[in-house]
């Protein structure tokens, strides 16, 4: 069917190990891998730090607009950093009302 | 004729090996067991027997079937384990943007490299890639390689189209995550991507740029087709033109592109007299990088990999073979994504290439072009033999997926692959200049214009041919 020499032999084997041997530990890799899962009690992962978000971050949140989310960074700038969520009712624009709806977006870390 | 090599049989029986595995579904571990088997055999066998012959055989055989059976396992924190029809979950999805956002009619899409999912309280790690919807003219602006955060729901992809269905399965796109509300996905950080790729899209954005700045509008979605793989900008009635005179594939990348800008690259190394080998191995990244900003589709890979294995063999001053060439550019595609071979890019980009190689050269003898007197028509004969090659080889392909025949093709084929030649390369001449001696960039557009207008012209008379095209239902 097909004539090989010995090198192209050798070179075939050699090449056809490492194929196989790369295979197989992504296979294991496939099957054997962890899930990781860790319980959240609240969706940290989702929320907008108001300590690092730019403009276009904070606008993303549902109920800032552009002048709340310039408001926001000049109240950082002037304050180095929040302490906490509620001192966004510090900023002219924040009713209690508003807090409460953007609360579960936002965090401070 | 040269004979084909060891290696490419050995690569069509990988290829065998790939579909036959599709066929039986065998376990991975059978496939596993019986390549160990018949490497054992090859490094016991030391004398060549026609036994040892056959062992290697079955061992390519069977490893071809081993990593077809391996890419269709996904991992346990695979995302499509969270994806069924009316799942009403809502998830938290964090990922990276894996290629650069896509605007269509009714959306903007963006497909998304998992890496964490959380629902409720259950945060898990994740892989796999999903097609996240925006809205047509969302005004956030996403590019590749931007970590995203997105609330939404997943679905299963949605599609009336069974061939798009199976590219997205392909392109292990798992599904589609539709969001919660229109403004709830934010950039948590860019740079995430691949530094390479990202260098490459930068470089294909600054070309796009310059190619609209000098063309008309038309010319200029050709030109970034044809240059850049760009082809949302080519109006329906012209694409579904060249697609039923069967010379749609100049405005697809291929390796006909590659060869061009190869031969740009090297002729402009050469005018600056750069050394023979300095010449050789500064076209290779180049190539790599061309490759990398036309999005790296299978014809492209396969031309760039192709390309890559003559300049080595130049640069060793060894004579370059294509079937070995051919061969290393299929392996290499197939060991990433054994389901390429199922990809009607991939069938038809190595599928023409090889009936070019394999048929034109008979069809020539056949002829016997060598006594045509006329140099000029003896050079269109061979055009159009080169054209009829690659036809004859791709038209049961082209007729088992769109139920198209085209008799057309040939003829077209002859007349639009040479215009379509000097566009790219005035189209590439254009982008030079505008980055170099603007002054001159006018010039080029203006021709590239005409040609454009030529070529579009042409490619509409073409299919208003009694019998160029026909469909079967």
């Amino acid at each position: 069917m097909i004539d090989l020499t010995q090198e192209e032999r050798k070179v075939i084997l050699f090449l056809s190990m490492v194929a196989l041997c790369g295979v197989g530990i992504n296979f294991l890799v496939k099957t054997h891998a962890s899930l990781k899962t860790v319980l959240c009690p609240t969706q940290e992962t989702a929320k907008i730090n108001l300590n690092t978000a730019d403009e276009t971050t904070l606008l993303s949140v549902p109920g800032i607009g552009e002048k709340l989310a310039k408001r926001i960074i000049a109240y950082r700038v002037e304050n180095i950093h929040f302490l906490l969520i509620d001192e966004l009712k510090n900023i002219p624009g924040f009713s209690q009302k508003k807090l409460s709806q953007i609360k579960k977006y936002v965090t401070i870390e | 004729m040269k004979q084909p090599q060891p290696f490419f049989i050995l690569t069509l029986i990988f290829i065998l090996g790939i579909f036959l595995a599709s066929l039986f579904r065998l376990a991975f571990i059978i496939f596993f067991i019986f390549c160990a088997f018949f490497l054992a055999l090859g490094l016991l066998l030391k004398k060549q027997t026609p036994y040892s012959n056959w062992a290697f055989c079955l061992l390519v055989l069977f490893l071809g079937g081993a990593f077809f059976a391996n890419a269709q396992i996904q991992s346990k924190a695979h995302i499509s384990k969270y994806i069924y029809y009316q799942n009403t979950n809502l998830y938290w999805l964090k990922g990276v943007i894996d290629n650069p956002p896509e605007d269509k009619t009714s959306s903007r899409e963006l497909v998304v490299r998992c890496e964490e999912i959380q629902t409720g309280t259950r945060k898990s790690n994740c892989r796999g890639k999903i097609k996240v919807l925006l809205k047509p003219n969302s005004n956030q602006d996403f590019a590749y390689g931007d970590e995203i955060m997105a609330s939404g729901y997943l679905r299963p992809v949605y599609s009336r189209s069974q061939n798009y269905k199976h590219y997205l399965k392909i392109q292990d796109i798992a599904g589609t995550f539709y969001l919660e509300s229109s403004s709830w996905i934010t950039k948590l950080s860019d740079h995430k991507g691949n530094p390479v790729k990202m260098l490459a899209l930068r470089w294909k954005n600054k070309t796009q740029g310059a190619i609209r700045e000098y063309a008309a509008s038309l010319s200029a979605g050709v030109v970034e087709a044809m240059l850049l793989g760009e082809k949302k900008n080519i109006p329906r009635h012209i694409y579904e033109a060249m697609m039923q005179s069967g010379t749609v594939h100049i405005l697809v990348v291929s390796g006909f592109n590659v060869g061009i800008v190869a031969f740009v690259v090297h002729i402009f190394l050469k005018l600056v007299r750069i050394k023979r080998k300095v010449r050789i191995l500064l076209s290779m990244p180049i190539l790599v990088m061309y490759c990398l900003m036309t999005g790296a589709s299978t014809p492209v890979v396969r031309a760039t990999i192709m390309g890559l294995v003559f300049l080595c063999a130049y640069l060793v001053k060894r004579e370059p073979d294509i079937y070995h060439s051919c061969a290393l550019a299929a392996l290499f595609i197939l060991s990433t994504n054994p389901n390429q071979l199922f990809d009607i890019g991939f069938q038809l980009s190595f599928v023409s290439v090889l009936s070019i190689v394999f048929l034109y050269p008979k069809l020539r003898s056949l002829i016997r072009i060598e006594t045509i007197p006329i140099k000029p028509l003896r050079f269109m004969v061979e055009g159009l033999l080169v054209s009829l090659s690659a036809w004859i080889g791709t038209a049961g392909i082209i007729f088992y997926y769109f139920k198209t025949f085209s008799p057309i093709t040939p003829l077209a084929n002859l007349l639009i692959v040479p215009l379509a030649t000097l566009i790219t390369l005035c189209g590439t001449a254009l982008v030079f200049f505008a980055f170099t001696f603007a002054v001159l960039a006018p010039s080029f557009a203006a021709t590239t214009d005409l040609l454009v207008m030529i070529l579009v012209k042409l490619s509409l008379f073409l299919v208003k041919l009694p019998g160029a095209c026909l469909k079967f239902s």
